[in-house]
């Protein structure tokens, strides 16, 4: 015990007199702090390295496979090395599921008011008629702040077709009431479907 | 969060400004680094430790510095290095490491493990920032600063937080200690907030959106004229928001009652584009020109050392950009252009008329924003291609005859908006008034009201820098 307390009072006064000592032991201090800070966003990040249009192709690969084998790819769509080039286009619209069909940038601007090209990825499915409420997007935040801003273009979104909706489409509106808005890492999901849910799940797979 | 948001606009500026205002002299540093930190966290809320992690570490290290060099230069000098290794390596780990690791994975007979981190915001900028500060004090240029609430405001403050200019910490230690504030300085400051506001809401937005729908037509299909639409839209597109940006915290610097020095002067009046980076973002021109190329050896070395510093500058500018071949293209692309004009052309372009190296400085700047701009170097090749007529490609078609016709005013006023003649123009109009101060004050009134309303329209505009 008073050899112990001996080395504490010996630092203390080797902290009190020693300069340069005292800026060691800080830098040592605040080098393994930020190491333990970078394992736990490592660890804790939830995010993935995968582009948007892989993990749309896991959420709904029979259309993705329809799409890529009929429609090039535009570069100006966003997305990591053009990859998600094709979930953008206008091209034909072979991609027809569960009442949504192809979104394209345009789209995704006209609904949500934001550039695809500010993501690293956008994946959207629109509704397929004026009638219809189900679609399904995928993005790939460029950047944690984006991820603010992107959920409340979404909700508005949800709002205004509630509001266009309400007092006749009592299903669509239901439907608008299930859906599912979840950011993930750097990714934001949004579902309006009857099979929300399951897509959402395999989203999370997905990732 | 952003300058451009009615967030910032309507309730962080004046309750910062408020605070700031009526706070005593000595408590002015701690109000401007609490609201600073606020201001970051409100978007990266994780990533603000790592920012107070690089506040709290280079002050150390500044004050190690400081006293290493009281015994010895070799000492100081080991203490500068490991700092740069820290601080680089910091930037380094969360801004390139996937690029890295993706490219070596292609060559190397084993993976390297896929690391997933979103980029900070605002990461390149500060941490040039706290380099400059160290290098400053091992080189003796600036004093150490011993007050951490000082030195945090100066990493910190939120004005140049995000997307600069970088501030050069010798450039604003007097400024830290004792700075003054009168009402034409705040008014100064309101007005070139303004200016940049509009720049960027009015202008930049408006012709990015140009730019957005153009580029998402098909290259096979495209006309030529559109293929320089999308050209010339980017090419206003990144000066005013960027331009506008600057002005912005140049602005609110003045109403904080800091000084900034200009980032952007007027770069599109350029004859050459040595002349362009001599006005285009000089912060960032300054940094690499005094702690790259000047330790390097500077133009003060034979020829080919000269060459050499010339392209590892631009090199590191390409990189600073961004993780991506495309920087680093760009970058060197400007490298070629400046070593050529330097050591060639200049001569030559001097003689010709004023028009001929105005004409020959945009389309080298033009063609060089293709390569900033595009998603890959294949994509750019190929948007060049067809602006050049390569290819069966129309000369113009229904688009981009549309989008021409539709913005010709907006990009007749941005041409104006480019030099100095419409800002000139806009005083001399102001000060023909009987009362020009209230006729300034309806005026940039007006303006202001104008961008509110485009703002309220919009629903997310972030500055096309904030990723760097």
């Amino acid at each position: 015990m008073k050899k112990f307390l001996d080395r504490i009072y010996g630092f203390a006064d080797i902290m009190r007199t020693d300069v340069l000592f005292r800026y060691n032991f800080v830098k040592v201090v605040l080098i393994a702090a930020l190491l333990i800070f970078v394992v736990f966003l490592l660890g804790g990040n939830t995010g993935s390295s995968r582009s948007a249009e892989e993990i749309a192709k896991s959420v709904v690969p029979d259309l993705m496979q329809a799409e890529n084998a009929e429609n090039p790819e535009s570069p100006y769509t966003g997305g990591e090395d053009g990859q998600d080039g094709g979930s953008g286009q206008t091209g034909e619209n072979t991609g027809v599921f569960d009442g949504m069909g192809q979104g394209t940038v345009l789209d995704f601007k006209r609904i949500f008011g934001l550039n695809a090209e500010d993501y690293e990825g956008v994946v959207y499915f629109k509704p397929i008629s004026q009638m219809d409420v189900e679609e399904l997007l995928i993005v790939k935040l460029a950047s944690d702040d984006q991820a603010e801003a992107l959920e409340e273009a979404v909700n508005d979104r949800i709002d205004s077709q509630k509001t266009s909706f309400d007092g006749y489409g009592v299903a669509q509106c239901a439907l608008l009431e299930k859906a599912i808005v979840k950011t993930q890492g750097n990714f934001l999901f949004y579902c309006v479907s009857p099979d929300a849910e399951k897509y959402y799940q395999a989203f999370l797979d997905a990732m | 969060m952003v300058f451009s948001s009615i967030i910032f606009i309507f309730a962080f500026l004046p309750i910062t400004l408020l605070l700031y205002y009526i706070a005593p002299e000595i408590l002015k540093n701690p109000v401007l680094l609490i609201f600073s930190l606020i201001f970051y966290a409100w978007g990266e809320p994780v990533y603000v430790v790592l920012m107070i992690f690089s506040i709290i570490f280079n002050y150390v290290m500044g004050l190690d510095i400081q006293e290493r060099l009281k015994i010895g230069k070799q000492t100081a000098k080991r203490s500068l290095i490991f700092t740069i290794i820290v601080d680089l390596g910091l930037l380094g780990f969360f801004k390139y490491y996937g690029f890295v690791s993706s490219n070596l994975n292609a060559v190397l007979p084993f993976d390297l493990p896929e690391i997933d981190v979103t980029l900070p915001v605002g990461i390149s900028f500060y941490t040039f920032q706290t380099l400059s500060y160290v290098i400053d004090v091992y080189r003796g240029e600036t004093k150490v600063q011993k007050n951490i609430i000082a030195f945090g405001t100066y990493v910190t403050m939120f004005p140049q937080l995000i997307a600069g200019p970088i501030v050069q910490y010798k450039d604003i230690d007097e400024q830290l200690r004792n700075r003054s504030l009168s009402g034409a300085q705040i008014g100064e400051g309101a007005v070139q907030f303004i200016r940049g506001l509009t720049k960027k809401v009015i202008f930049a937005n408006t012709i990015g959106s140009v730019f957005s729908t153009l580029s998402a037509q098909s290259i096979d299909e495209m006309s030529v004229l559109s293929a320089w639409m999308i050209c010339i839209a980017y090419t206003f597109q990144i000066y005013f928001d960027f331009g506008g940006y600057s002005d912005m915290a140049l602005g609110l610097g003045k109403m904080l009652g800091f000084r900034f020095l200009p980032n952007f002067d007027y770069p599109y009046i350029s004859l050459s584009a040595t002349e362009f980076w001599r006005r285009w973002h000089i912060s960032l021109g300054t940094w690499f020109r005094e702690y790259v190329y000047i330790p390097l050896g500077g133009s003060y070395v034979n020829p080919a050392r000269h060459i050499r510093n010339m392209f590892v500058v631009w090199l590191c500018t390409g990189l600073w950009h961004g993780a991506n071949w495309n920087f680093v293209f760009w970058g060197l692309y400007y490298g070629v252009i400046l070593t050529v004009e330097k050591y060639f052309l200049l001569r030559y372009l001097e003689k010709t008329p004023r028009i001929v190296q105005h004409v020959y400085a945009l389309l080298v700047v033009m063609i060089g924003w293709v390569f900033f701009s595009s998603a890959d170097l294949g994509t750019a090749c190929s948007l060049l291609g067809v602006m050049f007529g390569f290819g069966d490609h129309a000369l113009a078609d229904t688009t981009g005859l549309y989008y021409l016709t539709s913005n010709l005013l907006l990009i007749g006023i941005m041409i104006l908006a480019s030099g100095p003649i419409l800002h000139r123009a806009l005083d001399r109009i102001i000060l023909m008034f009987k009362y020009p101060k209230a006729a300034a004050v309806v005026c940039y009134l007006a303006m202001f009201v104008l961008c509110i309303a485009f703002l309220v329209n919009e629903t997310y505009n972030p500055f096309l820098y904030f990723r760097f």
